[in-house]
């Protein structure tokens, strides 16, 4: 082949040279940019996991962001004390649930030190004697019903029967009175209520979208709020406390925002991140109401009473490799909450949901302490935990004027409403908290970052 | 699977019955298209806003390829290959890696030579229309070790199906060795990643899809031996 066969036969393949180039240029374009279009101010209603991870959020676009709470503390149902022991006590939020989610990369990028896995065994509380998980599961007696329970636990997620409670459910199982206790504390008392007021279909979906992993942890010696602290110094500046919003009218051109105490604020959009309880008592008026669907998702998503009572022992009456207990008549869970710390402090903390949380409600601490340590002193009769005991740490979440309850759980009737919940008015209006979350967890500090992360970007459009 | 079966049977049989042979090593640069995983890496660096180390998209692979072409008409040769492909995302800490293997079969179309006996051309264009059936192999390893789902490794494979279509240019300044360029197309419809936006995002908090159409455009060289009979 002679050289201008050659040259021809390139000249052929030219096409290809001159698309080349814009090839590689395609492979190098720059990303696209995210980061446009809010227009701001946005008012956020509430200084939690969600308001504050939210603000952060806009601050970091450059969107003018103020944040009321009506509460004297930022923070929610994030809350420690310093004091009570030799590490931060936490009131509400303590575990990190899995490791793929918003609130475990936070504390991978400020704490990594400090996070510490779930430790200890559990022991259940059954037929009135103390038990190991070794009996628990492998017991003739119980017949293998910690199997059964497993087992049942493990299938919520594809529930396919009619939409009854939890309770009417586990009745069709051959388990006994001592075992729907343990399952009143493991599945009922975490999601934040008791058996009879879970609905089959909402924990159905719960437990589908379950997916930051199973495992938990904890925070060795610091308390949660600090990550924020770490993390969200800008935005935590510019909450203010004291400032409870009464009403919100959206006008044509902004919205307006009254406190209780007749302060104004203005913003073209509003995030509204408080707790379902009180959009249900109607603490904040809307004008114009919110739309009937948008009422009817608030009364269908339920939050329990709920409770933390934080034991202080001078020793441990527990053996060593006790994680929780579990089954308890008056308190469904305990668990050991000094338990991987670097602490001299041995302390139990009590977590208790619905009704048995309600039993708590009005009662003197002193009275609250005689009433864990006598069961306590039941579980474990030899040591005798009423004399080792030097300390009580009473929240009761149900008594925060601005809570009102524990966590939103999975109500009869509940299903696809936090979808509902979660939607935007009129691009005005953008709810988030964790009783929105419509994908990952409900009821976790993470699940309320990631709705309010959903909410942030739907502010976009 | 049975895609990968039966293409590996159909290069075998055509290996035998033809008589003009050629095998070929290639390598060069892909760059992918593919809407679904790049939100979710988006999402990723967006919500994850306070770290200071961002994942870039998916975009560039280096692929690599062997493959062999025997004529099977005048000016048409069928080219079975094995291509792989490595997308890669990465921080100083965290990677994602997609490794993409296709087992094609794809049939070569010398539009100068054809309906021809012989070959007279030293640069000859070509016209490449391929399908493949493909494993996907995806692997993220974040700051605190591998990605896991409910504390199971997470270690997907996905077998898309993969149709090609590419511009080449031979030159054969010898009778044996031989150099192309290869410009293509390939378009994987519906290709999925089991789970990428649980393993990545933690919770399945976003509201798109673990599967896309997949396009990759890429370029690639490299040489040819004759096999003679
Ligand atoms: C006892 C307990 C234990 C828990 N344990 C865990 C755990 O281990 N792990 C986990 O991930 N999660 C846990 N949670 C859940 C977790 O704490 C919550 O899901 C999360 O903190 C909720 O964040 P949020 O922003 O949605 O709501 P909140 O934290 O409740 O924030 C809402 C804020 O709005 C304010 N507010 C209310 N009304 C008004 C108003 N009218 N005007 C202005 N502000 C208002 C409130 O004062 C509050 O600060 C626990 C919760 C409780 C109660």
């Amino acid at each position: 082949m002679n050289r201008r066969i050659l040259l021809k036969n390139m000249l052929k393949g030219l096409p290809m040279y001159c698309v080349a180039p814009w090839l590689l240029e395609a492979c190098a374009k720059a990303e696209r940019d995210e980061t446009l279009g809010i227009e701001g101010p946005v008012c956020i209603i509430g200084a939690g996991a969600a308001g504050i991870y939210a603000a952060a959020y806009l601050m970091k676009l450059g969107v003018d962001v103020t944040i009321l709470e009506a509460s004297s503390l930022a923070g929610g149902r994030i809350r420690s004390q310093n004091g009570f022991a030799d590490f931060p006590a936490e009131l509400g939020a303590e575990e990190i649930h899995g490791r793929r989610s918003l609130l475990y990369d936070l504390a991978l990028s400020s704490a990594q030190a400090d996070i510490v896995p779930e430790v200890g065994e559990s022991k259940y509380w059954l037929n009135n004697v103390l038990r190991d998980s070794y009996f628990f599961q492998q017991s003739s007696a119980l017949q293998g019903a910690g199997q059964t329970l497993l087992q049942i636990s493990e299938s919520l997620a594809s529930y396919e029967g009619p939409d009854i409670s939890l309770q009417e459910y586990l009745i069709n199982f051959p388990i006994e009175p001592g075992m729907i206790e343990i399952a009143n504390a493991i599945i009922a008392n975490e999601y934040g209520t008791q058996l009879d007021r879970i609905g089959m279909y909402a924990l159905r979906e719960a437990e589908q979208r379950y997916s930051s992993g199973i495992d938990g942890y904890f925070l060795k010696n610091r308390s949660m709020w600090s990550l924020f602290e770490t993390a969200f110094p800008d935005a935590i500046a510019q909450i203010k406390l004291n400032e409870p919003v009464g009403e919100v009218i959206v006008r044509e051109s902004d919205v307006l925002i009254k406190t209780i105490y007749d302060a104004e604020y203005f913003a073209q959009k509003v995030l509204i991140t408080v707790p379902v309880s009180l959009l249900q008592q109607g603490f904040i008026t809307f004008n114009p109401s919110l739309p009937q669907v948008k009422l009817d998702a608030i009364n269908a998503i339920k939050m329990d009473v709920g409770s933390k009572f934080i034991l202080r022992f001078s020793a441990p009456f527990w053996d060593d490799d006790t994680g929780s207990i579990l089954g308890g008549l008056r308190i469904p869970e305990y668990w050991v909450s000094s338990a991987g710390k670097n602490s001299a402090t041995p302390k139990l903390t009590a977590f208790v949901m619905g009704d048995r949380a309600a039993y708590f409600q009005g009662m003197a601490e002193p009275q609250i302490k005689a009433e864990l340590l006598d069961e306590l002193g039941l579980m474990y009769p030899a040591q005798n935990p009423s004399e080792l005991c030097t300390g009580i740490l009473v929240q009761r979440w149900a008594d925060e004027p601005f809570i009102r309850g524990a966590y939103s759980y999975p109500s009869p009737q509940s299903t696809g409403m936090r979808e509902v919940l979660a939607e935007p008015i009129g691009n005005r209006l953008f709810f988030a908290g964790e009783a929105c979350n419509v994908n990952g967890h409900i009821a976790t500090v993470h699940g309320a970052m990631e709705s309010a992360y959903l909410a942030c970007k739907a502010m976009k459009t | 699977m049975m895609r990968l079966i039966f293409l590996t049977l159909l290069s075998l049989t055509f290996h035998w019955v033809n008589s003009q042979k050629y095998t070929d090593l290639r390598a060069g640069v892909s760059c992918l298209n593919a809407t679904a995983w790049n939100e979710t890496i988006r999402s990723y660096n967006e919500s994850r806003f306070w770290q200071e180390n961002k994942f870039p998209e998916l975009k560039t692979a280096f692929t690599c390829g062997l493959g062999y072409s025997g004529v099977a008409g005048k000016g048409l040769f069928l080219s079975p290959s094995v291509q792989y492909s490595k997308f890669t995302s990465q921080t100083p800490t965290d990677k994602i890696d997609l490794h993409w293997v296709e087992l094609e079969l794809a049939c070569d179309i010398f539009p100068l030579e054809f309906g021809m006996d012989s070959v007279h051309y030293r640069v000859r264009p070509f016209l490449r229309l391929g399908y493949a059936g493909s494993m996907l192999l995806t692997r993220i390893r974040l700051a605190d070790g591998n990605a896991g789902i409910d504390g199971e490794p997470y270690e997907p494979y996905n077998w898309p199906y993969i149709f090609h279509a590419a511009l080449g240019l031979r030159y054969q300044p010898t009778s044996v060795l031989g150099f192309f360029l290869l410009l293509d197309a390939r378009f994987a419809p519906n290709a999925r990643i089991n789970d990428f936006r649980t393993a990545l995002l933690g919770s399945n908090y976003l509201n798109s899809s673990d599967q896309n159409n997949v396009r990759i455009l890429g370029i690639q060289s490299g040489i040819t031996i004759r096999i003679k009979n």
